[in-house]
């Protein structure tokens, strides 16, 4: 449903594609948070023209919001716009764009935003119920916002004097094992067990930026306020943080955040280990 | 699940014939899925011209375990032919095996079946877009008999899922409602005489998503109302059916 040719319409149309419009435009920017089972886009447009303007406030126009990646949806414009991950999906192309469309049969008479060209004809001009008035540009997202950061490495140290122990490095969190019998086989369907040891290393590692970062007198760190971090662990974490809409956290929400940012760890692994024991039952 | 270069690899069909591909590493990536209480249904239903009852409950059966089982699951997953291929080549193979042993004898007929591209003309991204609309659209007493108008319009419901700007939730159901309070069902799937300048085998009801098709956005019919739609929808009817409506 997105619309990006230059084609001819029969009445005039406020967008890049067309000359009709002169002066005025029709802006659209886009953020999008991931919200773990959903993602909440962040709808900004400026609309600069005072007759269309109008026609929005007296209801004879609506801002209609478009998604298209596999298919089309579309919302009643608003500011924010929750999608559950089971309706979108963000790792193939997904482009938006805001439509604004008549409600009822309008006149152009009274537009005098419009090109010289159509001075002559204004008065006749009158366009009908749901056809298109504005085309805003199209914003775009490109592949996946899933998970582009590595943050655990693990390693094997017969000499260490603990059976496990977790290492925050320059760029990773590290869980070092004594044994390798400590990390479950390679068969993949063990694997999540680990992941009560991942849990392990994400705490120790956001328990640490929130000691670096947090505001001085108190025991909370706002990620909305501190600048980009210069470790690269931590620059992993608050990116992380950020794009999972994170905004503040302190020792008692770490596990909060643990959840957010991870994708459920700890929920597959409780999953796994009922599976294992149905099968050996 | 499958690795990312699982299909490249020359041995996969014979490995998966003789049941070899489970347990087998070079076809395994590190990626896994665990996901509560899934079952198979029918990936492969094409339709004779007189649809058979059969067919009609194959279908049927295949929507609604979709939409018990599948429904919530991230669309990035259910629109990944790694995931269904990994699901159906394994978890499911028995099933599979059953329900279409020929896939076990012909290397084409299992390319056919269970390796076409995940784009409109692949039973399961019908059965996937069919259920996610008519569950986001429609009570539940009332799906089963829309999945029903589905299986019986299936080259209105092709046409549609194929064309980009028309592949919407509430467009679908509206076209179905009104093909249904119309009676257009026959109608639409009569084939049109006489106009070779049409393609190859034009029948009325392709050419009113054409007409749709056409007119966007000028028109926005994915964005009408019902009653606007259903007098649109006639009116490029009548653009090519010359008979009583």
């Amino acid at each position: 449903m997105i619309f990006k040719k230059e084609v001819n319409f029969p009445y005039p149309v406020l967008s890049q594609y067309t000359t009709d419009y002169p002066d005025s435009s029709f802006e659209l920017d886009v953020n999008v948070f991931d919200l773990g089972k959903s993602y909440k886009f962040t709808i900004d447009y400026r609309l600069n023209s005072s007759f269309i303007s109008s026609l929005l406030s007296i209801k004879k126009a609506s801002i209609v919001a478009i998604f298209e990646s596999i298919d089309s949806s579309y919302y009643q414009c608003c500011d924010e716009l929750i999608i559950p991950k089971n309706r979108i999906s963000l790792s193939k192309k997904t482009q938006i764009q805001l439509f604004i469309k008549t409600n009822s049969r309008i006149s152009l008479a009274n537009n005098n935003e419009l090109d010289k060209f159509y001075d002559a004809h204004l008065s006749k001009v009158f366009i009908d119920k749901d056809r298109v008035l504005a085309i805003s540009n199209v914003v775009r997202f490109d592949g996946d916002l899933k998970h582009p950061f590595k943050l655990f490495e693990k390693e094997y140290d017969k000499t260490m004097e603990t059976d496990i122990s977790v290492e925050l490095t320059s760029e990773m969190i590290r869980l070092k094992y004594r044994n390798k019998d400590f990390v479950f086989p390679q068969n993949k369907r063990y694997n999540p067990l680990n992941n009560s040891y991942f849990y392990l290393g994400l705490q120790k590692a956001l328990i640490r930026f929130l000691v670096t970062y947090r505001d001085e007198d108190d025991d909370s760190v706002n990620i909305l306020n501190i600048d980009d971090p210069s470790d690269g662990l931590d620059l992993k974490l608050y990116n992380l943080m950020k794009i999972k809409g994170v905004e503040t956290y302190n020792l008692e929400s770490v596990d909060k955040v643990i959840h957010s940012i991870s994708d459920r760890i700890v929920e597959k692994q409780i999953i796994t280990m009922r599976g294992f024991i149905e099968n050996e039952g | 699940m499958l690795n990312e270069g699982y299909l490249k690899q020359e041995s996969f069909y014979e490995d998966f014939v003789n049941n070899k591909l489970n347990g087998n590493a070079k076809y395994f990536s590190e990626e896994a899925y665990y996901i509560d209480d899934l079952k198979p249904f029918p990936i492969y239903i094409p339709l004779s011209s007189n649809i058979k009852e059969e067919q009609q409950n194959q279908y049927l059966e295949a929507f609604n375990t979709f939409s018990e089982c599948y429904l919530k699951l991230d669309r990035e997953l259910l629109f990944s032919q790694r995931f269904w291929h990994s699901l159906f080549l394994l978890e499911f193979r028995e099933y599979l095996v059953d329900l279409y042993p020929e896939i076990l004898v012909s290397k084409s007929k299992f390319n056919n079946i269970v390796l076409k591209q995940l784009n409109w003309e692949n039973y399961i991204y019908k059965i996937i877009l069919g259920s996610q609309y008519i569950n986001e659209c429609v009570e539940e007493q009332q799906r089963d008999h829309y999945y029903k108008l589905i299986v019986h319009n299936m080259d209105m419901y092709n046409y549609v899922i194929k064309t980009r700007i028309l592949r919407n939730d509430m467009f679908l159901k509206n076209v179905l409602d009104i093909i249904d309070n119309n009676n257009l069902s026959k109608t639409l799937k009569a084939f049109i005489k006489d106009r070779p300048d049409l393609g190859k085998d034009p029948r009325y009801g392709r050419m009113v998503i054409f007409e749709f098709n056409k007119s966007y956005p000028v028109v926005l019919s994915p964005m009408m109302d019902y009653r606007s739609l259903e007098e649109k929808f006639i009116e490029y009817l009548k653009i090519y059916w010359k008979g009583q409506l």
